[in-house]
């Protein structure tokens, strides 16, 4: 296939600057939203072109959607996903060489067991996520650059820790489009302001449009949503009538204004917005759920219901053709009383993640569906303030089921303690380069020319993890 | 045989110099296993002969000139004078595996074969002399240099840092020069000598500046951001007419003498400060005076105090004194700046949190001042500045001599400190008065409680409860109670502040002052040597300034607002440019170290600093020259050489447009509809707030009903305004420098449905309604209070079209779906206020405008009009 044979990267995008096509052109595609009042300004151009329809891949994709299930402050792979026989028989033995010397070992002190056909070991605090080992890919050589929290996390989401890039979801949304033009096409759940903030679903120099949508979620009981969902006071007519006007004077700074990003940015946010009052509220109201659903997800329990609202909602909006889905557990950072911080936040998530995976088999979405697992590094074998873990970036485990991957399958090994990748070492630039590949994008040909260069989320890097595909 | 070789991520064949590598994690316990087999002290007699004549000779030629212990200059962190040196090895890693020279990162680094990993780098070694160390090495490194084992019973640390050779080089450790503004081909552009600097630039791309921009376009820029507000449109009448040379300048002079420009400027330095008002982290306890922080920044602002003694009172301000009971006041509440960041309360070891908070205060003020990450040296030696772990330590000695005066009433189980008492000084205010119904409501619960105590008393004496069950009960009424007893201290009966009142937030130096010890790996429990505090070597201080008296405070502030240092000036002139370009000379605006971004235009950010130093740290100064060079005066208009050539605007061909803060867009629409309440209200709705987890809806009201600057408004760490997080509002536990910018529907959503916004669309309906002008001028005005224009003919149309499409609407009755919704929704409110003792609001516009369905009708239509202006693009980014 020549790079000319798909949709998006012939000559709409990558030849033509995104200037010409926003603001040169004189009803770029902000305008084609309002296309009810806008068709006299428009009349020249039949069908404006809509950054966000659906685009072919470069090649035929494993998965359509993604839902990336991330892990805020680095959870210890060694008391999880990573069994370390060995660290376990040398627990309390110091380290006598290196930085760390002194420091003493800790074994894992959670139990790990088999599980699946597959026979793939996952501690016990894990158990739910472990009855599905047949349906994951382990990356258990993973490996990232800085053992920080904020330039790991922006790393992760978007490749550099040092420059601010995409996001992954926005080259997501780039590279396809989006399926469902009431929502979103690209939605963060639960995002954390800290650790890289609004960096980590930003856009950088791609269209504006592109961005995350993130929905603020709250512990308790109050039920998550975006805020000013519902119309305060006109009809959906007159609103209609009102964002008309705004559109129109919109487009009247977009003639003037040295800003056309910003403008059509909000011109397209009115028209999603007006459009998202009327199917978002659907898709978050988690509190119509049958009672088998809820039951799944872990609704009614307290510490799991927080998380399993937000994995909820992520697979009504995959249902809903959301193309790349964001949901965060945060308070991973476990530098001391990692037994009982470690027991509270897997028992948070295991319910709800494996609830997730249930319900997208069940509805036959698991396979066009690419489920990721991760945080933005790992931890350290030996111990911290005595229970605790310190950071480590040189080895930790992702995992990824569905969309593309084998299941009961491990890929790539840390050294006997967990320390270092040794074996099969996916570097974040290689995760980035599988995930584009497995929705049918070549992470070298999907590129955006900014400031005379073309950009890749990859950057000059990244190889695709080839032996995980299914 | 374990292979020691630093792992180096897979990037292709590049290989990194020996002292550039990252750490390696050195698991390498194949290796120290044979170390422990061989036996340490039965060298053989053949190969202690060769080490003495043959080796140590040699590791005194090349090496110990940069790896000696002794030396002072320690490179790479590898010490070569001892056994352990090398087994210890330096960040690279262990230098040498015995038995294995090809194993061995020393021999490689001698056989030279890789000129970015020579050593000693300027000069090959002989083969002779490299066939020495290889047979060192190959006879399993003998070595008696193993230290006396009493000669200290400290732990050693590990080193392994950056060397403070590699920041010698880095720009900013440099000192700021002078420079002479470049010549320029067309020097008749340039107003000042910042636009040759940037001319120069341009030329250089063959770019030309862009026009100047519209007065009108000026006067709204210059309002904003001196001011955060738009121009009234009288203000832009006067400046239109005013054609004279210095219209420019007055204006300028004007705006830079509101007050509205410290809450402009000093909302810029709250974002640094990570200021709110409370904890954070998990209570989120609330922080009732940490107002006058933010006050005494607003002041201080106007009053221009210049920078080095803005910084210096923020740091020290307690040990400054004062002429007068005010000046000593006023400074102390400067010292608020250490004690408002975010602090876990609920910590149970008393050490530990004072480590945290000595953590986060370093963490703030080398970011925030210094444009450094020192905090990242907590736990291990920095790993791309040249900052050590014992750096930090010294620093830590310096905040841990101190006591962090942060309050925190209500956490009865949790960390408590003292605060300062601000009762002597007469001027200073008691903070706001508490409202009669919520004093009354407050004096409720606390009897409540306290009969249910005398109860409990009671049952007790009676043997109607167990033991045990009566202290676990009387434990939790008594932490219930005691955050109301607090707050009802502080307020007389007729609601007024009392003495206990006037206390603020700050710091004092402890009666012992002491240094602190390296922990290692940073853990509380795993102490190492102590260490000297003082202000480290740093940036370009070579050696430290060891504090012989007091915590040594004063003397780190002294050595931050000082003319010599290199980052200080550079770093505020960076955000001073930052605020009125929209984006910084260095893009990293809290990293000026070696990782951050280089300046893309360093002789005019040293230009800058110059004039910041020259004018006495004036920021009114700096802003003044900025502001008026032609570069701050172009328009945003594009064109194509200068989109191919630098689309990102990195050489400032044109001025950048920028979307406005949530504060800026809530304060702008507070002007428009004429309901601002101008200057400081004195204190905060804060500190009324009884109990250590805040009520959220409490204040959410109290946010929604307030009619202040948004800067007056509750901020606390899990609960800020909606509208200033929809806008991107900063994480108030971390340092900001420079906001994100998103354009996401829930903004449009806010616009177009929040309650407050729709209020405010009809307030300044109604103000417009009862103007006696025609419609076309109600129009006129209506734009004028926004945008600062009139609209254009198209404009005008598309209103005509609108008015008719939604008049028909209003009037088949069709437009308002939830009137009465929001109706009720108003009368909750109401309700909510009364029952939570706070005053009620007033009459919605809509209820004092009263009158006939038609009128009604007509107030919701131009209501609709002023709410699509707000919502409008033109109002929220600035040309």
């Amino acid at each position: 296939m020549t790079p000319s044979d798909h949709g998006f990267c012939s000559n709409r995008i990558t030849t033509m600057s995104r200037r010409e096509m926003l603001k040169g052109v004189s009803c770029g595609f902000g305008m084609l939203a309002f296309a009810g009042i806008a068709q006299s300004v428009c009349a020249r151009h039949a069908t404006p072109p809509n950054p966000l329809a659906p685009k072919d891949p470069h090649f035929a994709p494993r998965a359509k959607t993604v839902i990336f299930l991330c892990m805020s402050g680095g959870p210890s792979h060694l008391d999880m996903f990573d069994y370390k026989p060995k660290l376990v028989a040398d627990d309390g033995k110091a380290l006598s060489t290196g930085r760390r010397r002194g420091a003493r070992l800790m074994g894992s002190p959670f139990k790990f067991t088999p599980r699946g056909e597959s026979g793939i070991q996952f501690s016990e605090l894990v158990p739910n996520i472990g009855s599905h080992a047949d349906k994951i890919t382990m990356l258990k050589g993973m490996h990232t650059d800085i053992p920080a929290h904020a330039q790991a996390q922006v790393q992760m989401h978007t490749g550099s820790f040092q420059f601010v890039r995409p996001s992954m979801g926005a080259w997501t949304l780039y590279g396809l489009g989006t399926e469902n033009e009431n929502l979103p096409g690209f939605v963060t759940i639960g995002p954390n302001r800290g650790n890289g903030g609004a960096q980590k679903y930003g856009s950088a120099f791609l269209p504006a449009v592109t961005q995350g949508t993130p929905i603020p979620v709250t512990n308790g009981n109050r039920p998550a949503t975006v805020e000013n969902l519902s119309r305060a006071r006109f009809s959906r007519s007159a609103q209609r009538k009102q964002i008309d006007l705004i559109q129109r004077l919109n487009e009247s700074a977009l003639r003037r204004s040295g800003d056309p990003d910003g403008i059509n940015g909000v011109i397209q946010s009115y028209e999603l917005a007006f459009r998202m009052q009327d199917t978002l509220p659907a898709v978050l109201d988690v509190g119509g759920a049958d009672a088998r659903t809820r039951e799944l997800y872990g609704l009614d329990e307290e510490p799991t219901a927080r998380f399993g609202r937000q994995c909820l909602m992520a697979r009504r909006m995959a249902e809903s053709g959301v193309r790349f889905i964001e949901v965060t557990a945060s308070g991973w950072d476990h530098h001391r009383n990692l037994r009982q911080s470690m027991l509270d936040s897997c028992t948070g998530i295991d319910k709800p993640i494996a609830g997730l995976l249930t319900d997208l088999e069940q509805r036959g979405m698991l396979d066009d569906t690419l489920v990721l697992y991760g945080g933005e590094f790992g931890r350290t074998p030996d111990a911290q303030n005595g229970d605790g873990r310190d950071h480590n970036a040189k080895g930790f485990t992702m995992w990824m089921a569905g969309g593309g991957v084998k299941g009961g399958f491990e890929y790539g090994a840390t050294d006997d303690y967990g320390a270092e990748a040794v074996d099969g070492r996916v570097h974040i630039h290689d995760w980035h380069a599988t995930i584009l590949h497995l929705l049918g994008l070549d992470h070298e040909r999907l590129t955006y020319n900014h400031a005379g260069r073309d950009f890749r989320l990859t950057d000059v890097h990244g190889n695709v993890v080839r032996d995980i595909l299914a | 045989m374990p292979d020691v070789t630093p792992s180096i991520p897979d990037r292709g064949p590049n290989r990194v110099p020996l002292v550039a590598r990252l750490p390696a994690v050195a698991f390498v316990l194949g290796l120290a296993a044979s170390l422990h087999g061989q036996s340490i002290g039965g060298l053989s007699a053949p190969d202690l002969q060769f080490f003495e004549s043959k080796v140590r000779p040699l590791l005194i030629k090349h090496c110990y000139q940069c790896h000696a212990s002794e030396g002072g200059r320690i490179r790479g962190g590898l010490v070569l004078d001892s056994r352990e040196g090398w087994m210890l090895g330096g960040i690279s890693g262990p230098a040498v595996v015995p038995g294995d020279p090809d194993s061995s990162l020393l021999i490689e680094a001698v056989r030279g074969e890789d000129p970015d990993f020579q050593m000693p780098p300027n000069r090959k070694l002989g083969e002779a002399e490299v066939a020495i160390f290889e047979e060192w090495v190959r006879r399993g490194a003998p070595d008696p240099r193993i230290p006396d084992p009493d000669a200290s019973n400290a732990t050693p640390v590990p080193g392994g840092g950056v060397p403070k050779e590699a920041g010698e080089d880095h720009w900013a450790f440099a000192p700021v020069r002078s420079p002479d503004p470049p010549r320029v081909e067309d020097p008749r552009w340039c107003t000042n000598e910042i636009d040759a600097f940037i001319l120069a630039g341009l030329e250089a791309d063959g770019l030309k500046p862009a026009a100047r921009a519209s007065k009108t376009a000026l006067i709204r820029r210059l309002s904003f951001d001196l001011r955060g507000h738009q121009p009234s449109p009288e203000e832009v009448e006067d400046f239109l007419a005013d054609r004279s040379d210095q219209a420019w300048s007055a204006l300028v002079d004007r705006f830079l003498a509101s007050p509205a420009f410290g809450e402009r400027w000093g909302r810029h330095w709250l974002d640094v400060a990570r200021f709110a008002e409370s904890s954070g982290k998990e209570q989120d306890v609330p922080y009732p005076h940490a107002w006058r922080y933010r006050d005494w920044v607003i002041r201080a602002i106007n009053e221009d105090l210049p920078y080095d003694q803005f910084l210096r009172m923020q740091l020290a301000g307690d040990l400054l004194g004062g002429r007068t009971r005010e000046e000593v006041g006023s400074n102390l509440v400067a010292t608020g700046y250490l004690a408002v960041g975010p602090k876990s309360h609920r910590e149970r070891q008393r050490r530990q949190f004072e480590l945290d908070v000595a953590d986060e205060q370093i963490d703030t003020i080398t970011q925030g001042m210094l444009g450094l990450t020192v905090s990242c040296a907590r736990c291990h030696d920095h790993k791309y500045d040249p900052v050590s772990q014992q750096d930090y330590y010294q620093l830590a000695g310096i905040m841990m001599s101190s006591e962090t005066l942060f309050g925190g009433y209500g956490t009865r189980s949790g960390m408590q400190s003292d605060l300062i008492d601000l009762a002597r000084s007469d001027s200073i205010g008691g903070g706001l008065s508490i409202p009669a119904g919520l004093y009354a409501r407050l004096l409720d619960q606390h009897d409540g409680l306290g009969s249910q105590i005398s109860e409990l008393e009671s049952r007790r004496a009676s043997g109607d409860v167990t033991e045990s069950e009566y202290r676990q009960r009387m434990r939790t009424l008594r932490q219930r109670q005691a955050p109301v007893e607090e707050v009802l201290a502080r307020f007389d009966e007729g609601g007024a502040p009392t003495s206990l009142n006037k206390v603020a937030m700050g710091i004092r130096d402890d009666v012992a002052p002491a240094d602190a010890r390296l922990l290692i790996r940073g853990e509380l429990d795993n102490p190492a040597e102590t260490v000297p505090r003082g202000v480290p070597p740093i940036a370009d201080l070579r050696d430290p300034i060891l504090i012989e008296e007091g915590s040594g405070r004063l003397e780190l502030a002294n050595w931050i607002a000082s003319e010599g240092n290199p980052l200080t000036a550079r770093v505020m002139s960076n955000r001073i440019w930052l605020h009125l370009f929209g984006s910084g000379i260095v893009a990293t605006t809290e990293n000026f170290g070696l990782e951050g971004a280089p300046p893309s235009h360093p002789a005019l950010l040293d230009h800058l600093a110059t004039r910041f130093l020259a004018h006495d740290w004036s920021v009114k100064n700096l802003v003044r020259e900025i502001v008026h060079s032609s570069a701050y005066r172009m328009a945003t208009d594009e064109h194509p050489a200068g989109l191919r050539v630098d689309p990102d605007n990195a050489r400032y061909w044109r001025m950048s447009p920028y979307r406005l803060e949530g504060e800026a867009i809530r304060d702008a629409i507070l002007y428009a509809a004429g309901t601002i309440e101008l200057g400081a209200p004195g204190g905060s709705r804060v500190s009324w707030l009884p109990g250590r987890v805040p009520n959220d809806e409490y204040l959410v009201e109290a946010m929604l009903s307030s009619d202040s600057r948004s800067i007056y408004l509750p901020q606390m760490r899990t609960l800020s305004a909606v509208i200033l997080e929809t806008f991107d509002g900063p994480e108030s536990s971390f340092v900001t420098g420079d906001r994100d910018e998103t354009n996401v529907p829930s903004q449009a959503l806010l616009m177009l449905n929040s309650d407050w916004v729709t209020r405010q669309a009809d307030e300044m309906a109604s103000m417009l309604l009862s103007l006696d002008v025609d419609d076309r001028r109600r129009q006129e005005i209506a734009f004028l209070r926004t945008l600062g224009r009139p609209p254009t003919s198209l404009e005008r149309s598309a209103i005509r079209r609108f008015f008719a499409d939604f008049g028909a609407l209003l009037d088949d009755g069709e437009a308002i779906d939830d009137q009465r919704g929001q109706q009720a929704r108003d009368r909750v409110r109401r309700r909510n206020q009364r029952r939570r003792g706070l005053a009620e609001a007033p009459e919605t516009p809509l209820e004092r405008h009263g009158g006939t369905a038609r009128d009604q009708a007509r107030l919701i239509a131009w209501s609709a009009l002023c709410q699509s202006i707000f919502a409008s693009a033109e109002f929220r980014y600035l040309d």
